[in-house]
C-alpha cells in the first residue's frame, strides 16, 4: 500500500511538472517564475506593447520591477510602486541571480520548474579558462566523435517543418 | 645570372631567421622553415584550408574539455544549428556543432563551420530560440571569417605558416619526419599556441558587436522569436561578473550590458516581427 501511494506520489509530482511543459508553445517561459529587474532609465510606461502606444505613467530610472510576460520587445510589468504598463526590454536589467548548477538532464527539469538556481552539485564538470587552453592537447577522435553528429540539410529542414520554423524576409535598412 | 641576386637575398633572409630563432607571435618561423613547412600569403586561403584550420582549432577546444555524452542531445543540437546555418550566406560549408562539457559558461566557434556551446551554458537556457540565439552569434564569426581574419590580420602579422591549414598527418608527410612523435609534437605546439591566441584574447570588440547584429538577423530569418536574443544578454548580464564561469567570456567579450546598448537601433528595425520560442521541444531534448 505504501509502494503504491509512493509511486502516485511520483506520478502526481511528474505530471505537475510537466504541465508547465504542456502550456501555448509561444507563451513565455518567464510565466513558471516571475522575474525581478530594475529600470535603468526614466521612461513612459506604454498602454500597448508598440512603438505608437499611448503612454502610460512615468516610472523613474532604478525602480523595482517585477516582470509579468513578454511580447515581443515589450516586457508587461508591475513596479514595487504600483505602477504597470509595457516597458522596451531593453530598458531593463534582471535582478542579480547567481546561474544554475547542476547537470543536463531530468534533474534540470525539475530545477527549471521550482527554482532559479539550484544549490551548489558537485558533478565534476570543470570549468574552461585560458591556463586550461594553455595546456590542452587536440583530441582528433573527440572531433571525430563531433562528425558523428552532423546532420544533412534535409534533417534540418524537417526539424524546422516540425517546430513551424519558416525562412522569413529580414527586411532592415543600414545607416547611411 | 640577373636572378641569382634575388635569390641568394631571399636565401639569406630564411637563413636569418633560422639562425635567429625568429618567433611571430608564438610561431618560431626560423624552425619552421627548416622543416620545410612554407611560410604563404594570407590571401590565398581556399574554403579547404579553412575547414582543416577549423578542424585543427576545433581538436585543441575539445582536447581542454570533451563533448558532453549524451548522442540525442547533441543531435538536437546540431539541427539547431544545421538549420541557422542553412539561412545564412554560407550554407554549403560542412558544419558542425557540438556541446562542449564544461561548467563555464561560453560559446565557441572555429573556421570552416565548426560550432560549440557548453553545457554551462545550455544550462542557463529556458527555450529553443534562446539556443538558436547562442548559435546565431557563432555562426555569423564563421560567416563573417573573424578567426580567420584575426589570425591573418594580428596573430601572425603576414607571416602566415601552413602548419595550420594542414593535418597533423599531412604536416609529418611534408616534413619527411624521421622521429614522427617529435614532429607531430612540433605541429601540435604551433596548433594549440594559434589556438590559445584566439580563444584565450578574443576577437575584435567590433566583431562581437557585429556577430551580434547579423545574429539577431539570423535568428529572425530562421523564424525564431528574435527578442530571445536580448533574453539570453539579460539572464547573462544578470549573473554576477565574480562568478569564475563567466571568467573568459568576460575577458574576451564586451559586457553584456554594452552588448544590450549596442542592439538598440537593430531591435527597432525589428520591432514588429514575431517567431518561434520553441519551450516544449528544448525542455524535453535537455531533460531526456
Amino acid at each position: 500500500m505504501a509502494k503504491y501511494c509512493l509511486s502516485v506520489l511520483i506520478t502526481v509530482l511528474v505530471l505537475s511538472q510537466f504541465s508547465w511543459a504542456t502550456e501555448k508553445d509561444n507563451a513565455s517561459p518567464l510565466k513558471k517564475k516571475l522575474k525581478t529587474g530594475f529600470t535603468i532609465k526614466k521612461t513612459h510606461l506604454l498602454i500597448y506593447p508598440k512603438n505608437q502606444s499611448e503612454l502610460g505613467e512615468l516610472i523613474e530610472e532604478n525602480s523595482n520591477i517585477t516582470i509579468l510576460s513578454r511580447k515581443r520587445a515589450w516586457y508587461n510589468i508591475s513596479s514595487t510602486n504600483d505602477l504597470s504598463g509595457w516597458i522596451n526590454m531593453l530598458n531593463v536589467r534582471f535582478s542579480a541571480t547567481k546561474k544554475r548548477e547542476g547537470d543536463l538532464g531530468i534533474g534540470a527539469l525539475f530545477s527549471s520548474v521550482t527554482k532559479d538556481t539550484l544549490p551548489t552539485v558537485s558533478t565534476g564538470v570543470r570549468g574552461f579558462d585560458d591556463a586550461d587552453l594553455a595546456n590542452a592537447q587536440a583530441d582528433f577522435q573527440q572531433v571525430e566523435l563531433l562528425s558523428s553528429y552532423s546532420v544533412s540539410l534535409t534533417q534540418a529542414k524537417e526539424f524546422a517543418e516540425q517546430g513551424q520554423l519558416k525562412t522569413k524576409a529580414v527586411n532592415v535598412k543600414e545607416a547611411e | 645570372m640577373k636572378l641569382l641576386f634575388p635569390i641568394l637575398l631571399v636565401c639569406c633572409a630564411l637563413m636569418a631567421c633560422q639562425s635567429t630563432g625568429l618567433k611571430i607571435g608564438s610561431f618560431d618561423v626560423g624552425k619552421l622553415i627548416d622543416h620545410g613547412v612554407k611560410v604563404f600569403d594570407a590571401n590565398n586561403i581556399d574554403q579547404n584550408q579553412e575547414i582543416q584550420l577549423g578542424q585543427n582549432m576545433s581538436a585543441v577546444l575539445l582536447g581542454t574539455r570533451p563533448l558532453y555524452q549524451d548522442q540525442a542531445l547533441n543531435l538536437y543540437v546540431n539541427k539547431v544549428g544545421m538549420w541557422l546555418a542553412s539561412n545564412s550566406t554560407r550554407a554549403d560549408l560542412p558544419w558542425h556543432f557540438g556541446i562542449i562539457n564544461s561548467s563555464s559558461i561560453n560559446a565557441f566557434a572555429a573556421p570552416g563551420g565548426y560550432v560549440f556551446i557548453t553545457s554551462g551554458m545550455l544550462r542557463q537556457l529556458e527555450n529553443e530560440a534562446q539556443l538558436a540565439a547562442v548559435l546565431a552569434h557563432e555562426i555569423i564569426h564563421v560567416v563573417q571569417q573573424h578567426h580567420l581574419n584575426a589570425i591573418k590580420e594580428h596573430a601572425l602579422r603576414g607571416a602566415l605558416t601552413e602548419t595550420l591549414f594542414i593535418s597533423a598527418d599531412a604536416y609529418q608527410g611534408n616534413t619527411q619526419a624521421s622521429n614522427k612523435q617529435k614532429q607531430y609534437s612540433q605541429w601540435a605546439k604551433q596548433i594549440t599556441g594559434a589556438a590559445q591566441d584566439l580563444y584565450a584574447k578574443g576577437l575584435d570588440r567590433d566583431d562581437e558587436f557585429q556577430a551580434d547584429k547579423l545574429g539577431l538577423r539570423l535568428l529572425a530569418r530562421s523564424g525564431y522569436d528574435p527578442f530571445a536574443y536580448i533574453d539570453n544578454l539579460q539572464v547573462l548580464a544578470a549573473i554576477s561578473a565574480d562568478d569564475s564561469s563567466l571568467a573568459l567570456l568576460y575577458k574576451t567579450h564586451p559586457t553584456p550590458s554594452s552588448r544590450l546598448q549596442s542592439l538598440s537601433t537593430e531591435i527597432d528595425k525589428i520591432s514588429s516581427m514575431e517567431g518561434k520560442l520553441l519551450t516544449n521541444r528544448f525542455t524535453q531534448a535537455i531533460t531526456n
